[in-house]
């Protein structure tokens, strides 16, 4: 596939996300509950043109959605969207969760699609499967992430103003204890994704360098975030926090987390920051 | 004593000993420039990372004795019997019905519960792995802690350059630049050979630049590992690892002097834009207290095909400044006089490997306790520890059971499961 072929397809996705977007936000503005069904049916159609462009520059570039900017930022949005499809195939009631992921995804997409869509290649130094394996825990960790905290901001929209505007559009959800319980696995599940990742990450660096730590900006601020998830399990499993604290503390971890992944790579100019910002 | 193991097993510490090695370390990246490790040596880190590991042990001996008390199937106290009589948590009306507290066992083990009967009461239990895996991801954390400070302390991490066709022992004063824990033992004294390099080697689908064949051997010459080293493919033996780092232009150079007769590696780096060799001082020690100091720098007109070196030299220690006596160009197998009554010959002049080596035998075993954490972790969190204690409670109206149901996690979903499934096995209506 061309790279002009490529751009094509993947505005499609764009296309598509923002239209989800826009249904999602229609239905649930005018309490039109169809809409919301067919931003859930146009979110899925959107997911193939994107993993078709994906697929054709994995084809040509030979390597994965992990080097440079636009690369890494698209293929979080397409396991944004791919999370929140499965979230919702399981918990139909939670379909209104994409009001607030799907204008997410398409301005992750639409800001990645500006970015330069420099074509890096896969160095000597890159060239190894722990990057594989490395890559993908980021991924489903983020994801993961991401996903508890749009349903600790469901859980909290609702508790903070029960007979608000927006709860009253939300009573179709799951009652607050499954919300909340939702929460913490994908928090639970995105810190054992982190792990992986780190763990994955160390012996890779020993493999690459010599050394499996070296308290590179990059390596602390996955540390940093772990262990922010950490309390943040500490605080439900031995301290009890329920409800909308333990929402709030959810709520808290991801700017940590975003941080982690996006603000250092640019920020700090470390050996690691390649991926991002594609040196 | 007893107040110390209070505090080291306490919740809050653990919370707040956590966030104070998160503001110490998003503080040290915020003000620490280049050298990132340095703010890991200060004695409030090592004091934080401590406790951390103090409290970890006394958290993970905790959980131990709680999951061998809550986990295992015991007959419960009369307390608990009374409480589940006073104030049961779900009802099941079954009056009428026939063993109901047998179709009540065989619908929990529906659930994939292990079920045991003491007289009116059936307990049922799942989730053993769930129960122990707390306690094995924290005692795992806490080793790792332990493990990463051992391998800190012994381990030795050092630069040599080799020439091709030669070799170095791992000794101190084989390497550039060598650092060792505090409580490193000797080296390993095994030989790290370079027989050849190639100039261009192709491998994973890449081209892996300048590679060296590489050995380790004993230091009677048998050879342990061998390989080419490059990129994401160090060569090991046990815990020594020996990665590629970059290549120059090496020279062996015989001297003979009053002294006698010695043969020494010279490496010459290329400068940052590998156009040119940098210049590398080098001092000859002869007998009768005789100097001399000689110059290798890139001569112009030197090509990777045939290389020359520029060589000055001049008497005494360091020539600040001052002439050198001798200037001259040398291509392989050239010899010149240096002053001071040396005859200097290069012998070789070809690349050279500049090879990282470590010796580090906590590395392993950091892995098997990540893999264990692993393991403790995911059952931990998704597969808890569960409990059903169901009570056959005849009164004046009929026969009901009264049940309790515990979930390690508090999972709003799991009492209603029961429910559904003991209602199923005892042919109960969904409400009555
Ligand atoms: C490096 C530091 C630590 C990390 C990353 C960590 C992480 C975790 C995680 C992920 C869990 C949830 C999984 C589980 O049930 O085990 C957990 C639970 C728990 N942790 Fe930690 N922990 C750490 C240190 C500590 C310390 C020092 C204590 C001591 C007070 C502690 C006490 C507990 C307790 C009581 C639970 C609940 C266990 C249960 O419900 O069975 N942790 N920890």
């Amino acid at each position: 596939m061309s790279n002009t072929t490529e751009i094509i397809i993947m505005w499609a996705a764009v296309s598509g996300y923002a239209l989800s977007a826009a249904l999602f936000i229609v239905g649930f503005v005018f309490k039109k509950e169809k809409l919301t069904f067919a931003g859930l049916a146009v979110a899925a159609a959107g997911l193939v043109p994107h993993v078709i462009a994906m697929g054709g520059r994995w084809v040509r570039l030979g390597h994965g959605p992990y080097l440079g900017f636009y690369e890494v930022i698209s293929s979080y949005a397409f396991f944004g969207v791919v999370i929140f499809a499965l979230l919702v195939w399981r918990f139909k009631q939670l379909r209104p969760l994409g009001i607030v992921l799907m204008p997410i995804a398409f301005l992750v997409l639409g800001g990645a699609m500006l970015a330069p869509k420099s074509e890096l290649e896969v160095t000597a130094k890159l060239a190894s499967y722990w990057l594989a394996v490395h890559v993908t825990f980021a991924k489903l960790s983020y994801g993961s992430f991401i996903t508890s905290f749009g349903l600790a901001v469901i859980h909290l929209a609702r508790s903070l103003k029960p007979q608000g505007a927006i709860a009253t559009r939300l009573t179709k959800l799951p009652p607050q204890d499954v919300v909340d319980d939702l929460t913490f696995k994908f928090i639970a599940a995105g810190f054992i994704f982190l792990g992986i990742m780190i763990a994955a990450g160390a012996v890779w660096a020993n493999e690459a360098w010599g050394r499996y730590w070296g308290w590179d900006p990059i390596e602390t601020w996955s540390l940093i975030s772990w262990l922010c998830y950490a309390v943040i399990l500490h605080l439900r499993l031995t301290m009890v926090w329920k409800g909308d604290k333990f929402a709030w503390a959810a709520v808290a971890g991801l700017p940590i987390n975003l941080f982690a992944v996006v603000g250092v790579a640019i920020v700090y100019n470390s050996i690691h920051g390649a991926y991002m910002t594609g040196y | 004593m007893k107040a110390m193991w209070r505090l080291l097993r306490s919740r809050k510490l653990a919370v707040w000993t956590i966030i104070a090695f998160v503001v110490y370390a998003a503080v040290a990246t915020l003000i620490s420039d280049g050298d990132w490790s340095v703010p890991y040596r200060s004695p409030i880190f090592l004091a934080i990372a401590a406790l951390l590991g103090l409290s970890t042990f006394a958290c993970a001996w905790e959980r131990t004795r709680a999951a061998l008390k809550q986990a295992p199937m015991r007959e419960p106290s009369e307390a608990t019997v009374a409480r589940l009589r006073e104030r049961p948590g779900i009802v099941l009306d079954v009056t009428g019905a026939t063993g109901p507290l047998a179709q009540a066992e065989r619908a929990l083990r529906g659930l994939h519960m292990r079920v045991a009967r003491y007289g009116n009461l059936v307990e049922a239990r799942a989730g053993l792995a769930g129960a122990f895996g707390s306690p094995v991801f924290h005692w795992a954390l806490a080793l790792l802690l332990v493990v990463v400070a051992l391998g800190q302390l012994t381990r030795a991490e050092g630069i040599m350059g080799i020439v091709a066709g030669y070799s170095k022992a791992d000794a101190a004063e084989s390497y550039g630049s060598l650092e060792t824990g505090p409580l490193a033992g000797e080296l390993s004294g095994r030989i790290i050979a370079v027989p050849s390099i190639e100039s261009s080697y192709t491998a994973n689908g890449v081209d892996q630049g300048v590679t060296p064949f590489v050995e380790i051997q004993t230091p009677a010459g048998e050879v342990l590992a061998s390989g080419y080293a490059y990129a994401n493919h160090p060569i090991r033996y046990r815990s020594m690892l020996v990665h590629m780092n970059t290549d120059g232009l090496g020279a062996v150079v015989r001297v003979s002097g009053e002294g006698g007769v010695f043969t020494e590696q010279v490496t010459l780096d290329y400068n940052d834009d590998r156009t040119a060799v940098e210049p590398v001082d080098f001092v000859l020690e002869g007998g009768a207290g005789a100097l001399a100091t000689v110059v290798f720098e890139p001569a112009p007109g030197s090509t990777p095909g045939a290389p020359t070196v520029r060589i000055r030299a001049a008497e005494g220690e360091v020539p600040g400044g001052a002439e050198y006596a001798v200037d001259q160009v040398l291509p392989e197998g050239g010899s010149i006089e240096i002053p001071g009554g040396f005859t200097l010959t290069i012998v070789k002049l070809t690349k050279y490997a500049r090879l990282s080596v470590v010796n580090d035998w906590s590395v392993y075993w950091i892995y098997a306790l990540f893999a264990l954490a692993a393991i403790g972790l995911v059952p931990a969190v998704f597969a808890p520890l569960r409990g059903v204690r169901v009570l056959l409670v005849p009164d004046a109206e009929g026969t009901r059971l009264h049940v309790a149901v515990r979930h390690g996690r508090g999972d709003p979903h799991f009492p209603g499961r029961v429910e559904t499934a003991l209602r199923a096995g005892l042919g109960l209506e969904e409400d009555s």
